[in-house]
């Protein structure tokens, strides 16, 4: 068999020398994007993040935290402009897949003084634990291929957006989405409303069939106890109930009185039945981008309110004291 | 375990290492690992089913024995029914068993009684009308005296279980494939760089195309009550280049990946979409599945020979049948029924068989006549498609008929403009038109990249490669399972 061992020899050498320029071209882009000193934050490196935001912030900062829902929904500028009398600074740290637990735990373990923390809630919330590795089921599969996967998206540049989001999207650079002068994500990605919409559609059916009961309260206890810890350091926490398009609504409102039961916060604002400007309630593709997250107009409209809204909170107990 | 997977990706070459490093000395070893990769490959699945694959095995095999060793014909055929009825039955109580249940009950009820039926919760063994119409095929020729019984269990068992083949085809025959499992195999360097590029090329068919097709049917065939005219029949070709890329890219993966072991499969796509008639498009058409039912269905019942009736009879025996194999729902008979109208015409007026050679052979264009044939025949096919697709026979007719309301209105075309707009821009059309192309020039091999390294210089062919290699990372569509599992 000495012909036929070469001749494999010969093909594996081949087979290999394919990925030799795939390997290069690799190899460059990780030694120059480390050249040129690009900060390599992977989606779910949130300490990574917050060294990068909170390195900003001080005590008249507003923070935002949560999902892409507050990500998208909440403008920072449309915020700031209607708390203007009060100097305020509103910084948008939300992201696709996060509850913001895990940007709280930042603050409170390094003490951050802020004006306050908008955070978003959901009875969903309960699923999310920061994209991270907890969340995997344990099968041997999965240690390996998401593990791994994890793991490469921390280290290498090319796994994930990190140097095209660095050149593209400018501040904040890690998010997944780009920017407008609003501070607010362009969303104009995956077609029509209707495909949006049939992707959020199969998300919530999804969540509302999983839903899990005790999930919710470790996330609603995790949440309360963050919420004293930062009242300890005089930084209240707001939570507000996002507003999604009446179907997807549907989808979630049976969990809504649990979490709202569950849920000490200082405030808390409710937007389940926002009140749009036109009253039609199923006309969700004006006002929404897939059904899920605002669209831009609208998210102006929802920031002006909930900062009007925060605005009230901060007089009511400023007028107590 | 999927072929467009990083387990396969991890699978595949430590199973070739193994094979042609490891056990290359001794062919039983060979086909021992091939054996237990096999099953390794299909327990990933569900290991239980596993135990079903080996006893269907073990039963063809001692079946085609005893149909060897039978001394009368009556005991030949007993043996015979035993194999068929025993694989049939498991295949009917796992796919038919709910439909024809809920068929029952739906009839009784028609007639004003209530019949509460049975219904089983279980769920399709992946492979099993696939692996089953493998150990008939082999029983089938055995009977026929067309082959002699295996007597190495553990050949036979790769033939019927051999991972690239074994959840959705081809179809092999023992005549073909069981020979090749007994023989010696040596590496053959062409031969598994042929593999290789076929490979590439079935992932381009499944990743970029089928992938990226089914996004845009998917959405049409979901919300067809939304759509009319020009957006539906567009659904309906989008969902053509699906099933087209899909499974074809699946057979030539299946082929690929057997040539890196040294077998040649039985080839299952001929570029059906290049067909001037119907019955060249089932000619080219899941040819394994055709050609089985040709053998040991079609041919036995008289095939084309006899009275107009008899050949109408076999024609849609034949076609309801194929349209049943592939599943439990009146959707695909409609669909085969169909394509029976289809073909009859030609069947009775002995057309059937008008165009054997390849379009345009030896020429870069296809004549007018050609092209407008080719783009009928494609079109009886898109039309076809609708009622395999369709969730329901009642969701296939109001497909059918929103797709003629207002067909030639203006807001039609505005409507199927927008859309296309919105859900794919440029880069599906070119995507699509890129392919077309490399499989009309390619159309005379037995896959279109098969002569690549004849034609081009290695800088222009590597660049090819390296292309469809981004492409697979890049343009690919979300992940879908194989339409041909389900069958």
């Amino acid at each position: 068999m000495k012909t036929a061992d070469k001749t494999t020899g010969y093909f594996l050498r081949r087979v290999l020398g394919f990925f030799v320029l795939p390997l290069l071209l690799f190899g460059a882009t990780e030694t120059v994007a480390r050249m040129l000193h690009i900060p390599k934050i992977s989606h779910n490196n949130i300490d990574a993040k917050a060294q990068q935001v909170l390195a900003q912030a001080d005590e008249q900062t507003l923070l935002i935290v949560g999902d892409s829902r507050l990500e998208w929904g909440l403008l920072p500028l449309a915020m700031e402009e209607n708390l203007r009398g009060e100097n305020i600074r509103v910084l948008n740290m939300a992201m696709p897949g996060s509850n913001g637990l895990d940007v709280m735990q930042y603050i409170v373990r390094h003490k951050i003084k802020l004006k306050g923390i908008v955070a978003g809630v959901s009875p969903f919330f309960g699923r999310y634990a920061n994209h991270g590795v907890e969340r995997i089921k344990l099968s041997l599969r999965n240690c390996i291929y998401e593990n791994g996967h994890y793991q490469a998206k921390q280290v290498f540049y090319c796994m994930d957006n990190s140097i095209a989001n660095f050149y593209e999207n400018g501040y904040p650079y890690f998010k997944s989405h780009f920017y407008d002068e609003q501070g607010g994500a362009v969303v104009d990605a995956y077609g029509g409303y209707e495909k949006r919409y049939m992707f959020q559609q199969t998300m919530y059916k999804k969540w509302n069939a999983e839903f899990s009961p005790g999930k919710l309260t470790v996330y609603t206890n995790a949440l309360n106890k963050l919420a004293d810890s930062l009242q300890q350091l005089q930084v209240p926490v707001y939570a507000v109930y996002m507003p999604v398009s009446s179907k997807l609504f549907a989808l979630e409102k049976d969990f809504k009185t649990t979490l709202e039961q569950q849920l000490q916060v200082e405030s808390y604002s409710d937007y389940s039945g926002f009140v749009y400007s036109d009253s039609t309630l199923l006309h969700d593709s004006v006002y929404f981008y897939d059904g899920s997250h605002l669209s831009h107009t609208y998210a102006k409209k929802f920031s002006a309110i909930l900062a009007g809204h925060i605005r009230e909170i901060r007089k009511q107990q400023a007028n107590r004291k | 375990m999927l072929f467009n997977s990083i387990d396969f990706a991890l699978f595949l070459p430590l199973v070739f290492l193994l094979y042609w490093y490891g056990v290359q000395r001794s062919l039983k070893l060979q086909n021992l690992l091939l054996l237990a990769a096999s099953y390794f490959f299909y327990s990933c699945w569900d290991w239980r089913f596993l135990f079903l694959l080996v006893f269907s095995t073990i039963l063809d095999y001692y079946t085609g024995i005893k149909i060897n060793d039978a001394s009368g014909k009556r005991q030949r055929k007993t043996w015979l029914l035993i194999s068929v009825i025993t694989n049939l039955g498991f295949l009917g109580v796992f796919k038919y068993y709910n439909f024809f249940a809920a068929s029952f009950a739906s009839a009784i009820g028609m007639l004003g009684f209530k019949a509460d039926v049975a219904t089983l919760e279980v769920i399709l063994p992946v492979g099993i009308s696939f692996y089953t119409f493998h150990g008939l095929s082999y029983v089938f020729d055995i009977y026929n005296r067309k082959i002699e019984p295996s007597r190495n269990f553990i050949s036979y068992s790769l033939f019927v279980s051999f991972f690239p083949l074994l959840v959705a085809g081809p179809i092999e025959r023992a005549t073909h494939l069981l020979p090749q499992m007994e023989k010696p195999r040596t590496f053959n360097y062409s031969q598994a760089v042929d593999g290789l590029r076929q490979i590439l090329w079935g992932l381009f068919k499944k990743i970029v195309i089928a992938d990226n097709c089914a996004e845009i049917a998917n959405q049409v065939f979901d919300h067809s009550s939304s759509y009319s005219g020009v957006t539906l029949i567009l659904g309906g070709v989008f969902f053509a280049f699906q099933i087209y890329g899909d499974f074809s890219g699946y057979s030539d993966i299946a082929l690929g990946t057997a040539r890196l072991f040294g077998f040649e499969l039985l080839r299952n796509f001929a570029f059906p979409y290049f067909s001037r008639d119907i019955a060249e498009f089932w000619r080219r058409w899941h040819i394994s599945l055709s050609s089985w039912f040709r053998d040991y269905l079609y041919i036995p019942l008289g095939g084309n020979k006899g009275s107009v009736m008899r050949k109408v009879r076999n024609v849609f025996i034949i076609f309801l049948v194929s349209g049943f194999w592939h599943g439990a729902n009146w959707t695909f008979i409609a669909w085969g029924a169909l394509n029976a109208l289809y073909i009859l015409p030609l069947v009775i007026a002995g057309k059937n068989r008008s165009n054997i050679e390849t379009v345009a052979q030896g020429r870069v264009l296809p004549s007018l006549k050609e092209f407008s044939q080719m783009l009928l025949t494609f079109g009886l096919a898109v039309f076809a498609w609708i009622f395999f697709r369709a969730e329901s026979l009642t969701h296939a007719l109001q497909y059918v008929k929103n797709m003629f309301t207002g067909l030639f209105a203006r807001s039609s075309y505005n409507e199927a403009l927008h859309f296309m707009q919105h859900t794919m821009g440029y880069t599906i059309p070119l995507l699509l038109l890129v392919f077309v192309l490399t499989e009309w020039s390619g159309r005379e091999q037995k896959y279109a990249l098969e002569r690549m390294a004849l034609k081009y210089p290695r800088f222009l062919r590597w660049t090819f490669y390296y292309s469809i290699a981004a492409a697979l990372f890049f343009l690919g569509g979300s992940e879908q399972q194989f339409i041909y599992f389900q069958f």
